[in-house]
This record gives structure tokens, C-alpha cells and sequence, in this order.
């Protein structure tokens, strides 16, 4: 086909119509995908930017949740040039807690002083944020801090659940009694040998034996401070709080005070102050024993635990689901 | 165009060439993406594993120390350098352990810098350095771990005794105590010690548990001892400057210089109730440190402390006086 053409064909065509309409069609095809790749690049760098703003929070929001802050005490200190802000609590984290938890005296802290916190220090200064601690029990008040403009173009939202200790309880005793008596083969400690004893100098406290089904004590010593009683209110609390267990009885008493006389667990906790300040007396600091008598079933078994929470405490908030640190939504919000 | 239409199939050859074009921009921006997600998640893998380790150290760690310190009891023979060998028993351990990550294709690798004595002589200090790698990802951190010898599920047993007491007899075990029998006083006879038969049938702690009558003056402070009656009873370990840490118990040294912990060894009780009211017999004082002391001068005398007594038995201990003060107990005269 093209041979005849060429053969018969005597005027060149340099320039036709129908290669000018080729022209045409690929000149748009060209233009096209110029415009395409220039599309692609540029929501490429939309992509990135995003990302950016986006790697900001999530970097911002691992800090505050996992680093405990630079010096670790940072919100003892009343300057914070060249502190680095955290919010991880750091006994927990000494213990090796795995679950972030927060410590109420961080956040409390970051929010009196928010903006000379965030700024420059985990945020660039561009950035807007704003924090809500939101606990997943409705009826604690959640902490909010920090605001965001609402006409912002870009607002990246990080939402994490961790732990934090709402109520500031101190747990000083906790009695798991299941545990000690728990069907492992290797040689165990078996629990403390408390004061009490008869004639002969013999352990009178027999202890609880779960396995064998066989009633007995569980015994825990403890340090009492004054300041400690007058600073702060003890609670003794059970976990189930309601104790089915009809031989459960406890004493709180000294080694030179040793008492026989028991008490029945309520269905509440008890507040111990005065029971206290009895064993204690005058002296500054003193060492007292938590004595449970349980009779042995598994299914009546129960937790023990002593507590101290701060001096006027509303006895509403004593329960046990607000011993351990609560779990809630950490929000944190940023824009530029 | 012609009939043969063969300007078109030149420009539609000319086609294919932007249409190439772009299909390989799309193809390589894909590939980018899952390159940048594999990214993502070989560094979650590696952050796993590394936290993985990272928690698994401690329990190592606390296995070692209680295998070897029932072994040492058991052999009677001291370790030579007690921090190198938990050391490379612990490097052993968390070898087997890392390679199991190898069928994941990540290469994880634990070095363990150095076991030492902490701050707090109830623990012991672990550093260690932690490599993991998946294709390009790369993690590696250096981490200060502490292990407590005072963990109720991995009671440790003191070595010491049973290490000082096997060229005599040896000591026993009893139910969580140490029975000396008659070691203990054949090997205070043979360190040319005087009155050794007051701890004939001695005893002392075998688990190794912390006091909780602190500050140690409490021992002492009610007039009838119950404090450090309760206190002989469970067992309990003090901090001591004097007293040997764990690491040089293992090698079977009863002092050392760094921070440890001391404990009673209780000589027998005694049928002879004339022992209530001489308290002017002396012996070597009951505690361990002094006991198992290497050089002529650390080991010193104490006059006899009743602590406790029923109708039949006087519970009693020998204390120098600056034990005596340490633990609140009234100085002898």
C-alpha cells in the first residue's frame, strides 16, 4: 500500500491535512499527561503535608502518652526552661506496667501552664492544640485544655485510651489470698508470720489454705506514719464489696498491742482513722498488721485491700473500680 | 486521510507512547505506596520484637539468679566471678530466645553489657544493649533493668551459709529455714573463736525477704521485743553496709565492700532458764556478717539478748552493742 503511493505519488506531501489532525491528537494527548503527572505531583505533596501535620500529632501524642518528660519530676519544678513535658506516670512505668498510664499530677500541671508547655517544646509554634482527658466512667469530670481555631483548614484528631489514676488512692496492702495459695509446683514463700501466737511462742494465725479448702488467716504488715493520718483517710475495701463469706473477719492491731478482737466486713469500705490511731498512739511512725480470717471456699473468696486516699475524700468516690488507674480517651486535636 | 488510512496508524503509534508514559508513572506510584506500607509494617514488627525483649530480660534474669543460686547450694562450691557467670547465662538464655524471631526474617540480637550491684541491695542492675533489624529497618537501644531479689514468685535462697559450712558438715534445709547442726559451731571452733557450742543446732533465713520494720530502730522499740521476735520469725534481711550483697555471697565471701544485707543466725533455744538472767554470757554475735567473716578482726563479741521465752525454751541472741543500737535494742549493762 504505501509502495504504490510512493511510486505513483510525484508531489511530496511534507505537510498534510491529515498529518496536521495527527498533530493535533497527539499534541493533546502530550498536553494530557503533562497535566496529569503535574497533578500527580502536587497531590503527592498534598499527601506529604498531611503526613507532616499528621506525623506531628501522632509523634506529639506518643511523647506526652510514653515519656514520662525530662527531668522525670518536671511538674515539682516552678521553671520550666529546658524541661521536656511528658505525662507518663513514672512509678508505673518503674513497675513495668505495660498499659500507658498518666499521672493526674502531669496533666494538671500541663494545663495551668499550656501554652508555654506546647509550643516549641512538642509542637512547632505554628501549630494550635488542644487536650481532653476523657474518662470512659461518665461520672468522673474529664480534663480539657488548650484551644483550636474552628476555622482551620487542616485538624488532625488523635484519639488513644490510657490509663490514669483519677483519685490519687494509695493502695498499702493488698491481699490476694488465691494467688499465695495458688498449685505451683516450685517451692513458694507462703505468707507472713504475723504477731500473733500462743503460749508456747507458736504462730496462732494459721493461714488460709484455698486448695485444701481449710479456713484461716492471711496477715500483712504495714507502715503508719502521723503525717500519713493526718494527711490522708484509710479505707478497707473488699473486692466483690459484697463479702459472702460469712466468717470473714478482720483485726488491725500491733505486735505489742495484739488484740482478739475481730470485725465483720460491711458492704462498704470502712474508714479506719480512728481504728489507727488507736494502735498507733504518740509514736511517729509504727509498723501494723492487717489480719483477714476466710474460710477457705473458692467460691466465697475475696481481695482485701487498704488504701489511703487524700484527707476528705467524699466516701461516693471510694470504690474499688477507682483503686487501679481508670481507663480514658486521651483527644488530642492540632492545627495550623 | 487516505483510504489505506495510514497516517492514523502512525499517530496511533505515537499514541502508545504517552499512553506507556503514563501507565508507568501510576505503576511506579503504586509501588511506592506498598513499598512505604511494607516500611510501616517491618517497623511495627521491629518495634514488637524489640519491646518483646525488652520485657522478657527481667524474667530471664530472675530464672538465672535463682537456678544458680539453688546450684551453688547444691554443689557447695563458690563461683569465681558470680556477675560474669549470671552474665553469660543470661547472654545464653536470650540467645535461644532471639532465635526464634529468625523465621520471621528479623534479626534480633541481645547483648548483655553487664550485671551489677544496684542501688537498692534487694535488687541487682542488668544493662544491656538491643539489636533488631528487618530489611531496611534498623532499631537499637541500650537498657538499665532491675530485678528483685524479693519477688514472692522466685524466692531466692541465701548461698552464703551453705558455702561457708560445707568443709564442717554442711547445713540442711529445713522448712524455709537453714539447720546448721553441728557446722556452724565446728567451723567457729576452727577460726579459733571462743564459746562456738552456743550455736550448736543454730538456724537462719533461707529465703532472702526484706524487713518491713523500717527504720530498724522499730526492732527494739516495745519493751516486751515483740517487734524483733515477729522479725526472727519470718526471716527477714537488713540493709548493711557490713553485710555481703548478693553477687559476693555467691562467691561465697561473707563481706564485701559494696551495699548488702544482713540477717540473724539464731543459736538454738536454750531449756536453761538460768539464761534469763545472765546476760553477760558471751559469744560471737549473731548476725551473719560477723559469723562468716574472713579476717581475725571483723568477727567480735556480744553479750546475750532474751527476746522471747515460754515455759520451757529462753529464745535468746548474742548482739554487740552497735547492733544493739542499730536495731533499737537496749545496750548491754
Amino acid at each position: 500500500m504505501f509502495d504504490n503511493n510512493v511510486i505513483e505519488e510525484k508531489r511530496g506531501m511534507v505537510f498534510s491535512t491529515d498529518l496536521m489532525m495527527a498533530l493535533i491528537i497527539i499534541t493533546v494527548v502530550l498536553g494530557v499527561s503533562a497535566d496529569a503527572m503535574d497533578n500527580v505531583g502536587s497531590q503527592i505533596q498534598d499527601y506529604c503535608y498531611a503526613n507532616s501535620l499528621d506525623r506531628i500529632t501522632t509523634a506529639a501524642a506518643d511523647m506526652m502518652i510514653k515519656d514520662p518528660g525530662e527531668p522525670e519530676n518536671w511538674e515539682e519544678l516552678g521553671n520550666f526552661d529546658g524541661v521536656i513535658p511528658g505525662l507518663a506516670d513514672v512509678d508505673q512505668l518503674n513497675k513495668g506496667v505495660t498499659q500507658k498510664t498518666l499521672s493526674l499530677q502531669k496533666i494538671k500541671c500541663l494545663k495551668e501552664n499550656y501554652d508555654e508547655l506546647m509550643k516549641g517544646k512538642i509542637l512547632p509554634p505554628y501549630c494550635d492544640s488542644s487536650l481532653t482527658i476523657c474518662p470512659v466512667d461518665s461520672s468522673i469530670e474529664p480534663v480539657a485544655m488548650g484551644k483550636i481555631s474552628t476555622s482551620a483548614s487542616d485538624i488532625i484528631v488523635i484519639n488513644r485510651t490510657v490509663l490514669c489514676n483519677f483519685y490519687n488512692a494509695n493502695i498499702i496492702v493488698c491481699m490476694n489470698p488465691m494467688k499465695c495459695n495458688s498449685n505451683t509446683p516450685q517451692p513458694k514463700q507462703e505468707g507472713y508470720i504475723c504477731p500473733h501466737q500462743d503460749k508456747t511462742g507458736n504462730h496462732s494465725h494459721i493461714w488460709v489454705d484455698y486448695p485444701n479448702k481449710k479456713s484461716g488467716w492471711t496477715c500483712h504488715p504495714f507502715r503508719v506514719t502521723q503525717d500519713m493520718l493526718n494527711s490522708g483517710d484509710f479505707y478497707l475495701m473488699t473486692d466483690p464489696s459484697y463479702v459472702t463469706d460469712n466468717s470473714a473477719v478482720w483485726i488491725i492491731d500491733s505486735p505489742e498491742n495484739i488484740t482478739k478482737e475481730t470485725n465483720h466486713f460491711k458492704n462498704q469500705p470502712i474508714l479506719l482513722n480512728d481504728v489507727i490511731k488507736n494502735c498507733i498512739g504518740n509514736k511517729s511512725t509504727c509498723i501494723l498488721w492487717l489480719h483477714v480470717f476466710s474460710s477457705g471456699t473458692t467460691q466465697k473468696a475475696f481481695n482485701t485491700y487498704l488504701t489511703v486516699y487524700p484527707k476528705g475524700t467524699s466516701v461516693e468516690t471510694v470504690k474499688i473500680q477507682y483503686l487501679n488507674p481508670q481507663p480514658c480517651y486521651f483527644i488530642f486535636k492540632v492545627s495550623t | 486521510m487516505n483510504d489505506q488510512g495510514y497516517v492514523m496508524s502512525l499517530t496511533s503509534f505515537l499514541l502508545i507512547i504517552p499512553a506507556f508514559l503514563l501507565l508507568i508513572i501510576f505503576i511506579n506510584m503504586s509501588v511506592g505506596i506498598i513499598s512505604f506500607q511494607e516500611a510501616i509494617l517491618a517497623s511495627d514488627d521491629v518495634v514488637g520484637v524489640s519491646k518483646d525483649l525488652e520485657s522478657q530480660l527481667p524474667k530471664i534474669g530472675q530464672e538465672v539468679i535463682k537456678n544458680k543460686s539453688e546450684e551453688v547450694i547444691e554443689s557447695g562450691n563458690p563461683l569465681s566471678n558470680s556477675r560474669e557467670v549470671i552474665r553469660d547465662e543470661m547472654q545464653d538464655k536470650i540467645d535461644i530466645w532471639c532465635l526464634k524471631y529468625n523465621k520471621d526474617q528479623i534479626n534480633a540480637h541481645c547483648e548483655i553489657l553487664g550485671v551489677d550491684n544496684s542501688q537498692d541491695p534487694f535488687q541487682i542492675e542488668i544493662k544491656s544493649r538491643i539489636n533488631v533489624q528487618k530489611d531496611e529497618i534498623k532499631h537499637s537501644f541500650n537498657l538499665i533493668q532491675k530485678i528483685s531479689l524479693i519477688n514472692e514468685s522466685f524466692p531466692i535462697m541465701d548461698p552464703l551459709p551453705f558455702l561457708k559450712c560445707k568443709k564442717h558438715g554442711g547445713a540442711t534445709i529445713g522448712k524455709d529455714k537453714i539447720l546448721y547442726g553441728s557446722s556452724l559451731s565446728k567451723y567457729l571452733k576452727s577460726s579459733g573463736l571462743n564459746n562456738s557450742q552456743a550455736y550448736e543446732n543454730a538456724t537462719s533465713p533461707l529465703y532472702i525477704k526484706k524487713c518491713p520494720y523500717d527504720p530498724y530502730e522499730l526492732h527494739g522499740s516495745t519493751s516486751d521485743l515483740a517487734n524483733i521476735k515477729n522479725c526472727i520469725d519470718n526471716g527477714f534481711y537488713h540493709e548493711s553496709n557490713d553485710g555481703a550483697c548478693f553477687f559476693c555471697r555467691l562467691e561465697g565471701h561473707g563481706v564485701c565492700p559494696h551495699y548488702g544485707f544482713e540477717t540473724f543466725i539464731l543459736p538454738a533455744p536454750s531449756a536453761n532458764i538460768t539464761f534469763l538472767n545472765n546476760s553477760s554470757i558471751l559469744a560471737i554475735s549473731s548476725i551473719d556478717h560477723v559469723i562468716f567473716n574472713e579476717t581475725s578482726f571483723g568477727a567480735y563479741y556480744g553479750h546475750l539478748i532474751v527476746y522471747f521465752y515460754d515455759d520451757t525454751h529462753c529464745f535468746h541472741l548474742f548482739l554487740d552493742d552497735s547492733h544493739r543500737k542499730k536495731y533499737g535494742l537496749p545496750p548491754h549493762g
